[in-house]
Parts: structure tokens; C-alpha cells; sequence
């Protein structure tokens, strides 16, 4: 309230006399502090007296209510009764003064241009060229750059505003105004359907449904949104879709894919978050500066590892430099485009073409981050934290080391004794291979004495085997994928835990030419985006976008400007995403870009007046899901033939006339398989889990450098891989190849919307796939074992993939299904198989071109316990399989409307 | 302008076909009229609306299709088609290097590395072979070597990520990618962007042949060597195609009834669909990729049977099938070319590995008069450096990387036969003469196939995007 409104307010009315210029401030009262209002002005009277309208003297000025005392002093400058009562309300309220608040008076040149029409200059910390800062802006262009405002709400009828939802008056005016008929409410099935998979990713049970269809009470979708928002299932769902933004992944990327043992953690602070209702400035400052906040707090060293989701690889033959730059350059873009939605990385070469974001904001930004080194910290874990098959792991990981480290002695010892005839025959004394590095090439054995190809090629898997055991060992160990202040220039290698401190003092960053990290230009100190409201000016060391240049705290200045009331970007994005997870598309159309470039808010009054709410509200998500779920633009049918002109009129349906109906994320098909055929188990979080993926793609070779990565093994037992995904085990280098193609969006970009395309591949896994079949004869088992004939069953498995039960002709036309299937089954008894349990590699040495050969050991699944198989079950049910595949391969399974 | 495929990211990419082109014929019955159909796909009514369709070249087009023949892990310039006679007298001498790529590669002592093979001039153009290009000699004056690119990166994946994708650091749409989004293909039962890589998939993954922010309909689909072909393309053990049909069946009539009940849904259809193509692709593709059906001589002609030559020879002659079939692009791979050590044998056996293939495959476009409208293009990710350094505490005989320089050959699509265009200095350690970043290349390589890159743009976070990430310019002297 204040910033919004009482603050302007002063400006206009008071300011000119009161504040604004310090040599001539009348009456020796200032009010642009609230010391000064406190302090009052020669009368030595304080002003202000919070909590007590009544006996604030600027209160009684504003009011006229004594002769002596009517501030502003001339009649046409009087405030109205609405000023009045909003003075009066705020110092009731204590008279808070938001806290290392600059005034916003940016804005003013945006509200001129939007009077004269002219563009206008944006004020910044300043272009490469002068002309790029003399740049004019057209006003709508930057929408999202002016403060939130609060719209009046366009009530039908005033009373409306006690009981209904500001969403409703907003959408449904647009309709009016646009001669739309909105659709009615969908059928309660249909919602509670809708719902479920909006806030935790899984289709409601027939219970569930049941039990919502029946209640007659007036609470009757409040109390599912209730237990739907304090599912634990919910955070999965939500965490989901901010690590899609932050690119999650468990491994590293590029040639080496290195394992990041301990990043799960931050997945699952991530679940932890939105389960709690962290309040989303919270969520964002640990992430950015967590550590700097509490190094002590596990939990905050965890949330920092958002810095360093993106894939990122430093090895033998990069250059340090370069590798550090990368990862400034990833982080600063990553930043941008998580809380900000603006793609910094256009701003590295060259000053922003559409944006008032000027090159020099993208390295002020990006020296907020040089003091930020990798570490592998220390974060004890937490009582919540699963660490559900840690010991079994840690056994195995120890086992597989130990065999590789024997098959290496093996071939070590080979090429000793080797060394040792030549040594003799040579005449020469016997010196160990460590020793004869220095010796004249003439004194020692040659190279490779006494190996093979063979050996050279199987030495080398070995050793990179050994390499990548002993970082899985890390898993087992109380780390964070984290970083901290500490100094170090180098940074640390794919493979090493941490770099050695090497100096001492923040590096100096330098704008770079074209992004060069070999032209650095001229020296910036830390700062802020400068076109934002208040952000243009370093105005004072406690302003909200001041960076301090101290080695610590650069990342939390930041996070507090990005997570500060005032930032019009991360509110209004925030705020968008949210939107746009529960009905398909943002107010504002690119949820990534709140440029010129992006799509402008289809009811941007709306969306500020939502983000004025979210805000009011602590910053709490699952107070705008109450929000949006409880109105009834979010209860409308989808299309329906009657909304045919609807469609005319708003072609992509932007005016919200009906429910846009999407199809599930690949995610959400996964666990609802699972889900319905029973066999998912719901525990949450810990070590990621490995699901069966296609055993081609699993056994695959992958290259990865100086030799090929190990194969994909699932979890040995169903229980632990048949998860939610989200807590699948997730390669950069390997695609589960029924997500992907379900657009699982790949960890090296972030992605704020899924894309949900139609290909054929997709008939493929969904249709042919071994998941896809065990999943239908696990849910053909569990109808045969839950109801008693073939009908009953026909209804079950309705019951439980589409919510409903079949019609007279559905049960008829599955069990003619059925009766000419099960003939088929009974006269084709399947083959037993098991998976294998070797590998054999056939491979060529990288460096000698020579073909190698060697067996890989699938130990996993030397003891596998396979999910249900046709061998194990008889031909009814197998029959029934057939049934469940069509069903859950059918369009009323995986779109959700 | 009116023909650029600009789209724009706030277009929700459904990629689906309206209902309209769909709804006939759909239903139980289908799956009787499919089968006698799946050549006739370009009077399909589904073809005119798909984002795959064939499209009109934005610029006159020089080759219809383009087979990217890549040579993963950096293949030695030198030791190719690039032989630098100086290094002869510097053999064994000091090596020091300078410049900005302060890396593993510059510490240590370094010494310069002769080519273990010998070399000539080769066809009427005279262009510099070494001597295991056997066959490759043979069709010498069909290709236009290029020496003047130039990549950025030394890290093996990065440089693939930047000739694959034009961006280092991957995430963004490969080159076939772009092409087919261009282009569309002319095919529709099968995938328009096919690649056939080694068994093992090279460093940087399927992430070298994605969509990017394309839509999903644009990715390479990679045609294993092994097992099946595509993913899932069949059904597991024990469930035979009538039995199969009879399922499909069931779910064309639940989707029908479940269409009826939301006929404006345009995804349904669409989504109907493409379980009949699958079901027809599904007997299809086994056939055509099935080598064994072309006869015996030209098997041969590849190489394939033979010891070496065997596994690229396929891969090879697959790529001309697939081409002839009117897939848009192909990209096939041979990988292991990163000879730090023992350069003789290695890059010995794999230049055996491809000359006869290479060789054959130009034979045959040449013979079935395929050439012209088909363009090849054989690269690797970067170039290998005129010296070495001292590894595992003896002297190795092998190369490093080598942004710097690098052999490229283009043949068909209109670039220059017979010629060779550009040059590196005398010991091969950098590009001289029409010297050019990969992005040239790239933009290069789309005008041949009819593709402005200025004008082949999606929008995406924020700009609209293209394959050369800011604008590139054309290579003219590469051609005609």
C-alpha cells in the first residue's frame, strides 16, 4: 500500500514542498523519510504518530480538520475523501515505510509517454553507444517494466466484490464486451479430473470422484482443492515444473556426463518448498544467495545449487578461463530467465535490439556472480532428507570398484612382468613404472610393454570405470552441489570435488567485447537491471538495487532486489507461470519473455491485480492456486458445439470463453499408468531412481571421453524404479526415449512450457513398448484380482482410467474384444524371457583405431526382479491386457479437459 | 518474405492437422484402405496440411537432399587431403605454441609430427590425396575440397554440438533440423531428418541431431544399426500383426466415439492418425531400409562384405536409399578420428574404413543421376595440429586438436567440382586463404538447398532465430 499508493501520493501532493529538494524544503519538515515525518518539522511536533491516525499531525493537515493546521495549503491541491481515508488507514496500520525502498520515480517517463504517445528514453546505467542510450521506447513495449498497479476490479455490480472472484469480473467483461457466451461448468467429474492433474500430476481415484459428485455441500471443490494442495503429490507436480526451468539434472552434460552425485538434494528442497508454501521471495533468495544468508543451514547450501543446474564441463583440453566465463555467462542468463523472464544473453555482445537492457546491466549483473566458486560443501543431512538405499548402494558402488580395480591389476601386473624381462634382458635393474618417467628412452621398457590392443583399449574403460565409481561414492556422502565465497581463480575439474584457493581477491569483471572473455573492455562494478522502477540509480548503500563490491553479499543484494516488492519482473512472472500451468497460456503469452519481442497480457489489469494480491499474500503459491481454481473461468466446460462462434471470435481462445483442454506431460503419463494399474509406490524423494527405459537405448553405447559410459541399469526391484518420474535419474547424455518423445523438454535450456506435439514415434512407445505393456498387464491383474467377471471388470477398468463408468454398448464391444482376444492368447502361450545380464562392448581405441572387445556386467540384473510378465499370468488376463492398452492409449485417457 | 516458415513460439505447437483433413475415412475400417495408400502419400490428404509437407524453396535450390557425412573426433587435415611436405624436415624437431588456447595441448614439450603417409594428386583437377584413398581417387573431380573453415572450439563435443547445430553449447535445432523445417520432406511415411550413427553414439548425444526449440516433428530419428531400426517400431515378442490390428481397431472405434463427443478438438484427429501411420510404417520401413534387396554389384560397390569397409558401407548405401526414397537429409557418421597417438594405424584404418563407402556412394548418385540433386557434405568436428606433446612418459606419433584448421569436402548440390578452395599455411597448424567460420558454412550449405538462412528464422526466447545464430555470409568461391 504504501509504495503503491501513499508514497506516489506524497510525491504529488507534498513533495514539491516537503522533500524533494533538500535546499528548499518549507517549514524545515521533510517527508521523504519517515525519521522525518517521526521528527516533524519546526514546531518540533512529530507528524507521525503510528498506529494512531487521530494524532498524526499530517493526518489532521490532510484532513482540513483544523483551521490552523490543512496541508496541502491550496484548496484545488486538497486530497479527496478517498486520499484521506487512505492516509488514515495506513498510519493505523502502523505507517509502514517499506524499508530501503527508492522512490520509483521511473515510472513518471513512462506514464509521459503513454500521455503524449511520443517514445520515450529510458533511463539505464548506459549503452555501448550514446545512440542506443538516446533510444526511444514505445510504452506499451514495456509493459512489463512499469510497476504493478492496481486496477479497480470491474465489478457487474459493486456488492459483487463481497463474495465473488475479481477473475470472473475481469475474463467474463472481456467476454461481454467481445458478444461471448462463455461455457457453463464442466461436469464435476470432468473438474475434479482437471484438478488433480493441475495440482499433483496424477488422475483422481473413482473414490475420489465418487465422493466429490455426491457432496451437496457448498464447500464441495474448496475441500479438493484443500486435500489436493496439502498432498505431498503437489509439491511433485509444482517442483516439476521450476525444475523445467532451472534445466535439473543429475548429470553434467558434454563429453563426460559426469555424475552430479548430491544434486537430487536440490531436487528434493525443491519438492520440500512447494509442499511447504515457502513463500516465493524466500525461494527465490536461498536459491540465489542461500549460502550467504546462513552458511551453517544444510537446506540453504542446497538451494544455491540452482546456480549451477545448467550443463557445464571443464576438462583437459579446456581452457580455464573459458570455462569460467561459461559458466558466468550461463548463470547470469539463467537468472534472468528463471525470476526475471527476460533472456539476458542477448544483452553479452551486444546492447539489448528490443529491451532497454544495455550490455553494461548484463556484466553488472554477472559480477554479482564472481565471487561465487564451485564447492562441493559440507551440508549434513537432513532428518527429511530419504536416504532410503544407502547402504545397499554404497555396497554395490564399493563392489563394482573393487572388480574394476582387480580386472586393472590384472593387466598392470601383465605389463610389469613385461617390464621386468625387458629390464633383464636388457641388463639392466628392474625400477618400478613410476620411476622411469625421467629415464633416457634407451633405459626403459617402451611404452605399453608387453599389452595388447586389447589391453590398452580395456585398460582405458577401466581406469575411466574406476573414475566414475569413486564419484557415485559421493552419493553416499553428506554434500551439496553447492558454492561459496571462497576465493579460487581455477575452476574445479569434471572430476575433483573442489578447486585449491589459489587468490585471493574478487576477479574484476569487465564488459566484454562481443562476449569475449579475450577483449575485456571496461571495468563494472556489480549492479541491477537499471530500466527497472527505482533500479536506475546506486542511490544509497541500503537501496533495494544497490550491490555492495565486498567479496560476500553480491548475490544477496541481488536476491533481495529480484525478490523485492518493488521488482515489477519477478512478481509479474511469477505470477504469469502459475496462470499459465493451470489454464495452458500466461495473461502474458511468452512466460520466458516479458520483452518487446514477447507476447503482450491478454488482461494485464488482471495480471497486475493478481500480483498485487500474490504479494499481499506473503508471496504464497498456494494462495493464488485457491485464487484461480476457486473462480469460475476455471470451472468452465471445454468446447463445446454450442461455443462455435466462441471460437470465431477468439480463435485461440485468449478470452478464456472455455477450458482449454491439453494433453498430458509425459511425466504425468508415465505415473498415471502406474497410478492405474497400481503399481506406483508413492515415496518421495532421495537418490534418484533408475525406471526400465527401452533395453536397446539402455544398452546402448554411449561415448563419453577416452571410452563409452556405463549402460543403463534400472532399479532392481519394482518398488524402488516404479516411481514418479520426477525422481527418475536424469542424463543429459541419455533420454528416456518415452519421455523425450513426449516432450520431456532436454536439461540444457530452460523451458517454461511444455510443447505437447503429435509424431509417430509416439505410437511406437506408447503403443509397442515393454513399459507400455507391462503397465497394461499389471492393470489387467489387478481387475482380475479386485472383481469377479469379465463385466465388472470391463466397469473397473473404466472406473479407473477415465473416471467413469462405460456405456451398455462400451461393455459390450470390450468384451467381444475380449472373447475373440483371449482365443488368440490361449493358442499363442508366450516366452518366458530374462533380461541378459552381460553386455558385450565391441568397441575401437579412440587413439589406436584398433577394435577391442570387452564384457560389461549388468550385476542388476544378475538378482532383477522383473515387474509382472505374460509368462506369469494365464490367458485371461492377458486377454485383458490387450484391453487395457487401447484404453490407456486412447484420447480420453491422455488429454485432460 | 510470403514463403518464409517464420512461426512464432506463442503458437502452441499441437503440430496437428485439421480435423477436416483427417476425419474422412477414419474409424475401424481403416486399417484396410491404409496399406494399398502408403506410397501414394503426396495425393494423401494429410499431406497438404502436415508441418512436414514439402515446401516451396525459399531460393532456387540446387539439391533436393543432403547427405552430411560426418567424421566424428576431429579426422587430421594433414594426413587426408591437406599433406603439409614441410613437416617432413621438421619431424621430431621443438614445437612452441603460442596463442589464446592456454589448454593441456599447450603445456609440456611439444614437437612437430610428420604425416605417416604419403601423398598425390589425384583426377584431372590434381586434388591432394594421401595415399589410402584408393576409390576416392576415382571420383576425385566430382568433389570441391574446401580448406578455409575454421571451428571454435576444442572440446570434442562443443565442436560437434557447433557444425551440427551452429551453437557450441548445444540445446538448438541441427543443420537437418533447419532443413526439413524449411523444406519439409517428400516422404511422409517416413521420418524427413534420418541419421545413422556407429554403434556407439557419439560424444554430446542425440542432443547433436535435435529439434532444439523446433518442433519435435524436425528431430533426427537415428536408424540403429543393431536390434531395431527405429525404437519400438515393432510390438514385443509374441503379438502378431492381425492380433495387433484387431487392438488398433478397438482403439480407432473408442477414439471415433470419443471424437464425436468433442468435434472441435483438432488433436483427436491428428492423434487418430498417426496410429495408421505408425501401423503402416511398422511394415514399411523394415523393407526400405533393408539393404539386402539391392543386388550383389552393388554391394559390392560400397565396400560392404568386406573387411573394414563393411559397417560405413551400409551405412552409406542406406543413406542413398533413403535419399532415393525422398528423405530430405542424412547424416551419417563415422567416428574414432581422434588420433592423439598412434596416427598410423588409426587414422590408416579408417580412412580404409571410408574410402571404398565414400567412393561407392558417389558411384552410385552419379549413376542413377542422383548426384546433382543430392548434396554431400564430409567434415569432422575441427582439425588436428601439425605437432604433438609427450604423453603416458614417451614420444607418441599422433595429433591434437585443431580449431584452427581443418579438411572439408563438398560434392554435388552445385559447389565447385573438381576444385579445390582456400588454403592453410605450410605446416597446416591454421586456415590462410578463404578463411571462413563454420557458420559460412552453414549458410552456404542451406542456400544450396534452396534456404535463405536470413529468412529461415523461428522465434523463439525472445528473437527470431536462425541456424547461423546472428547471420552468416555466403562462401562464394565454393560455388558455381
Amino acid at each position: 500500500m504504501f509504495v503503491r499508493d501513499v508514497f506516489p501520493l506524497f510525491q504529488q501532493k507534498c513533495f514539491s514542498c516537503h522533500g524533494d529538494d533538500p535546499q528548499s524544503i518549507m517549514g524545515g519538515f521533510n517527508m521523504s523519510s519517515r525519521e522525518g515525518l517521526l521528527k516533524g518539522g519546526v514546531s518540533g511536533l512529530p507528524a507521525l504518530a503510528p498506529g494512531s491516525p487521530e494524532k498524526s499531525r499530517i493526518y489532521v493537515a490532510a484532513s482540513w480538520q483544523d483551521a490552523d493546521l490543512q496541508m496541502p495549503p491550496r484548496e484545488k491541491n486538497r486530497l479527496n475523501t478517498e486520499q484521506i481515508e487512505l492516509i488514515h488507514k495506513w498510519i493505523a496500520l502502523g505507517a509502514p515505510w517499506a524499508d530501503t525502498t527508492t522512490p520509483p520515480k521511473e515510472d513518471a517517463w513512462v506514464q509521459a509517454s503513454l500521455d503524449s504517445g511520443d517514445g520515450v528514453i529510458v533511463p539505464t546505467s548506459g549503452g555501448l553507444s550514446q545512440a542506443w542510450s538516446q533510444r526511444r521506447y514505445q510504452a506499451e513495449d514495456l509493459w512489463a517494466f512499469q510497476s504493478v498497479k492496481r486496477c479497480p476490479i470491474p465489478w457487474d455490480d459493486p456488492k459483487d466484490g463481497d463474495k465473488g472472484n475479481p477473475i470472473d469480473a475481469v475474463i467474463d467483461r472481456k467476454l461481454k464486451q467481445a458478444g461471448i457466451q462463455p461455457a457453463g461448468p464442466a461436469h464435476r467429474r470432468i473438474w475434479i479430473r482437471r484438478a488433480s492433474f493441475d495440482l499433483i500430476g496424477l488422475p483422481p481415484t473413482p473414490q475420489e470422484i465418487r465422493r466429490f459428485v455426491e457432496d451437496e455441500s457448498p464447500e464441495a471443490y474448496e475441500k479438493v482443492i484443500n486435500r489436493l494442495l496439502a498432498s505431498p503429490h503437489y509439491g511433485e507436480q509444482w517442483g516439476r515444473h521450476w525444475l523445467d526451468v532451472v534445466r535439473y539434472a543429475d548429470t553434467s552434460g558434454f563429453a563426460n556426463d559426469y555424475e552430479r552425485p548430491n544434486a537430487w538434494r536440490y531436487r528434493d528442497y525443491v519438492i520440500r518448498s512447494f509442499n511447504e508454501d515457502k513463500p516465493f521471495n524466500r525461494f527465490i533468495i536461498e536459491q540465489v544467495a542461500g549460502d550467504e544468508l546462513d552458511p551453517a543451514n544444510p537446506e540453504l547450501l542446497i538451494a544455491v545449487g540452482f546456480l549451477r543446474a545448467g550443463p557445464w564441463e571443464h576438462t583437459a583440453m579446456s581452457v580455464a578461463a573459458e570455462t569460467r566465463q561459461f559458466f558466468l555467462d550461463d548463470v547470469t542468463n539463467s537468472v534472468g530467465e528463471s525470476f526475471l523472464a527476460t533472456p539476458l544473453r542477448c544483452a553479452r555482445c551486444h546492447d539489448h535490439k528490443f529491451d532497454p537492457i544495455p550490455t553494461r546491466d548484463y556484466y553488472r549483473m554477472q559480477a554479482v556472480f564472481a565471487s561465487a566458486q564451485f564447492a562441493a560443501a559440507d551440508a549434513p543431512f537432513l532428518p527429511r532428507e530419504n536416504q532410503a538405499g544407502f547402504a545397499e548402494g554404497k555396497q554395490r558402488v564399493q563392489r563394482l570398484l573393487k572388480e574394476a580395480r582387480d580386472a586393472l591389476a590384472i593387466i598392470q601386473a601383465k605389463e610389469d612382468a613385461a617390464a621386468r624381462v625387458w629390464f633383464e634382458e636388457s641388463g639392466l635393474s628392474y625400477r618400478p613404472k613410476k620411476e622411469r618417467r625421467k629415464l633416457p628412452e634407451d633405459q626403459r621398457p617402451p611404452r605399453y610393454v608387453g599389452l595388447t590392443y586389447q589391453d590398452l583399449g580395456v585398460r582405458k574403460a577401466l581406469q575411466k570405470r574406476i573414475q566414475r565409481l569413486s564419484r557415485q561414492m559421493d552419493r553416499y556422502r553428506p554434500l551439496a552441489f553447492s558454492v561459496d565465497n571462497r576465493p579460487a581463480t581455477k575452476p574445479a575439474k569434471a572430476g575433483a570435488r573442489q578447486a585449491k584457493p589459489r587468490v585471493d581477491k574478487v576477479p574484476q569483471t569487465h564488459i566484454l567485447m562481443g562476449g569475449s572473455v579475450y577483449a575485456p573492455g571496461e571495468s563494472v562494478t556489480p549492479g541491477v537491471l537499471s530500466a527497472l522502477p527505482g533500479s536506475h540509480d546506486q542511490k544509497a548503500p541500503a537501496a533495494f538495487n544497490t550491490i555492495p563490491i565486498s567479496r560476500d553479499g553480491r548475490r544477496l543484494a541481488l536476491a533481495n532486489w529480484l525478490a523485492n516488492p518493488n521488482n515489477p519482473l519477478t512478481t509479474r512472472v511469477t505470477v504469469n507461470r502459475i496462470w499459465q500451468y493451470h489454464f495452458g497460456r500466461g495473461l502474458a503469452g511468452n512466460p520466458n519473455n516479458f520483452g518487446k519481442t514477447g507476447t503482450k497480457p491478454t488482461h494485464p489489469e488482471l495480471l497486475d491485480w493478481l500480483t498485487q494480491t500474490f504479494i499481499e499474500r506473503g508471496w504464497s503459491i498456494k494462495s493464488l492456486h485457491r485464487l484461480i481454481m476457486g473462480s469460475q473461468v476455471y470451472r468452465r466446460a471445454g468446447y463445446e458445439p454450442e461455443m462455435r462462434k466462441a471460437k470465431e471470435k477468439n480463435p485461440a481462445n485468449q478470452l478464456l470463453a472455455y477450458f482449454n483442454p491439453r494433453r498430458m506431460s509425459a511425466e504425468e503419463l508415465r505415473d498415471s499408468m502406474l497410478a492405474v494399474s497400481g503399481e506406483l509406490n508413492p515415496e518421495m524423494g532421495g537418490l534418484p531412481i533408475k525406471p526400465e527405459i527401452n533395453m536397446e537405448v539402455a544398452l546402448q553405447p554411449r561415448h563419453i571421453m577416452g571410452s563409452v559410459a556405463e549402460a543403463y541399469q534400472p532399479s532392481r526391484t519394482p518398488a524402488e524404479r516404479n516411481r514418479r518420474t520426477i525422481y527418475a535419474y536424469r542424463l543429459r547424455g541419455l533420454a528416456d526415449p518415452m519421455l523425450e518423445v513426449f516432450n520431456q523438454p532436454n536439461a540444457d535450456a530452460s523451458c517454461e512450457r511444455r510443447m505437447a506435439s503429435t509424431v509417430t514415434p509416439q505410437v511406437f512407445s506408447l503403443f509397442n513398448s515393454q513399459n507400455s505393456h507391462d503397465r497394461a498387464l499389471a492393470l489387467a491383474h489387478r481387475l482380475m484380482q479386485e472383481r469377479d467377471n469379465l463385466s465388472q471388470r470391463i466397469q473397473w477398468a473404466y472406473q479407473l482410467a477415465y473416471g467413469r463408468g462405460p456405456t451398455t454398448d462400451e461393455i459390450t464391444q470390450a468384451s467381444t474384444f475380449f472373447d475373440s482376444t483371449v482365443t488368440y492368447h490361449h493358442q499363442h502361450p508366450p516366452k518366458q524371457q530374462s533380461p541378459p545380464t552381460q553386455v558385450k562392448r565391441h568397441m575401437f581405441e579412440e587413439m589406436t583405431g584398433e577394435a577391442f572387445e570387452y564384457i560389461e556386467r549388468l550385476d542388476v540384473y544378475e538378482d532383477y526382479v522383473a515387474d509382472l510378465k505374460p509368462w506369469d499370468v494365464g490367458p485371461q488376463t492377458r486377454a485383458l491386457a490387450d484391453l487395457c492398452l487401447v484404453l490407456m492409449n486412447a484420447n480420453e485417457f491422455v488429454y485432460i479437459y | 518474405m510470403e514463403q518464409t516458415p517464420n512461426a512464432v513460439e506463442d503458437k502452441q505447437d499441437t503440430g496437428t492437422l485439421s480435423r477436416r483433413d483427417f476425419l474422412f475415412g477414419l474409424g475401424p475400417s481403416i486399417g484396410a484402405i491404409a496399406f494399398s495408400s502408403l506410397l501414394a502419400t503426396e495425393e494423401a490428404p494429410a499431406a497438404a496440411s502436415s508441418p512436414l509437407a514439402p515446401k516451396q524453396p525459399i531460393v532456387p535450390a540446387k539439391a533436393k537432399a543432403c547427405i552430411f557425412l560426418m567424421m566424428e573426433g576431429g579426422p587430421s587435415h594433414i594426413d587426408t587431403f591437406d599433406p603439409k611436405p614441410k613437416l617432413q624436415g621438421l619431424h621430431m624437431k621443438k614445437f612452441v605454441r603460442t596463442g589464446k588456447n592456454f589448454s593441456a595441448m599447450s603445456s609440456g614439450n611439444r614437437y612437430y609430427v610428420q604425416s605417416p603417409f604419403s601423398s598425390r594428386r589425384v583426377g584431372r583437377s590434381g586434388a591432394d590425396m594421401s595415399d589410402g584413398f584408393k576409390h576416392l581417387a576415382g571420383v576425385a573431380d566430382e568433389i570441391c575440397f574446401y580448406r578455409g573453415c575454421q571451428a571454435e572450439s576444442v572440446n570434442h563435443p562443443a565442436a560437434m554440438y557447433h557444425m551440427n547445430t551452429g551453437n557450441r553449447f548445444g540445446g538448438d535445432p541441427a543443420v537437418g533440423s533447419w532443413v526439413t523445417y524449411g523444406l519439409g520432406t517428400l516422404n511422409q511415411n517416413l521420418p524427413a531428418f534420418i541419421v545413422l550413427p556407429e554403434l556407439a553414439y557419439p560424444q554430446g548425444g542425440a542432443a547433436n541431431w535435435s529439434n532444439g526449440f523446433l518442433p519435435a516433428h524436425y528431430q533426427g530419428t537415428p536408424l540403429r544399426s543393431s536390434g531395431s531400426p527405429i525404437l519400438d517400431i515393432h510390438p514385443p515378442a509374441g503379438i502378431s500383426r492381425d492380433h495387433q490390428r484387431r487392438s488398433l481397431d478397438l482403439l480407432a472405434s473408442l477414439n471415433q466415439a470419443h471424437l464425436e463427443k468433442h468435434p472441435e478438438h483438432d488433436e483427436l484427429a491428428a492423434r487418430m492418425a498417426n496410429y495408421e501411420l505408425a501401423f503402416r510404417m511398422q511394415m514399411e520401413v523394415p523393407d526400405i531400409i533393408d539393404i539386402d534387396r539391392e543386388g550383389e554389384k552393388t554391394k559390392a560397390l560400397y565396400g560392404i562384405g568386406a573387411e573394414g569397409t563393411d559397417a560405413f558401407g551400409r551405412r552409406c548405401l542406406l543413406a542413398r536409399r533413403l535419399v532415393e526414397q525422398g528423405v530430405r537429409f542424412v547424416q551419417v557418421y563415422s567416428g574414432g578420428w581422434d588420433s592423439h597417438d598412434f596416427l598410423e594405424r588409426a587414422h590408416g584404418a579408417l580412412i580404409h574404413s571410408i574410402d571404398k563407402p565414400i567412393a561407392g556412394l558417389i558411384t552410385d548418385l552419379r549413376q542413377r543421376g542422383l548426384l546433382d540433386e543430392t548434396l554431400l557434405i564430409w567434415c569432422g568436428e575441427f582439425g588436428r595440429s601439425p605437432d604433438n606433446g609427450v604423453r603416458d612418459g614417451g614420444v607418441a606419433y599422433g595429433r591434437d586438436h585443431n580449431p584452427d584448421a581443418m579438411a572439408m569436402w563438398f560434392a554435388g548440390g552445385g559447389f565447385k567440382a573438381g576444385h579445390i578452395i582456400g588454403a592453410t599455411d605450410d605446416i597446416g597448424a591454421k586456415a590462410i586463404d578463404v578463411v571462413h567460420p563454420i557458420r559460412d558454412m552453414h549458410v552456404t550449405v542451406l542456400r544450396q538447398l534452396g534456404l535463405d538462412d536470413n529468412k529461415l528464422t523461428y522465434f523463439h526466447g525472445g528473437r527470431f532465430k536462425q541456424l547461423s545464430q546472428f547471420g552468416g555470409s555466403l562462401i562464394k568461391e565454393l560455388i558455381t
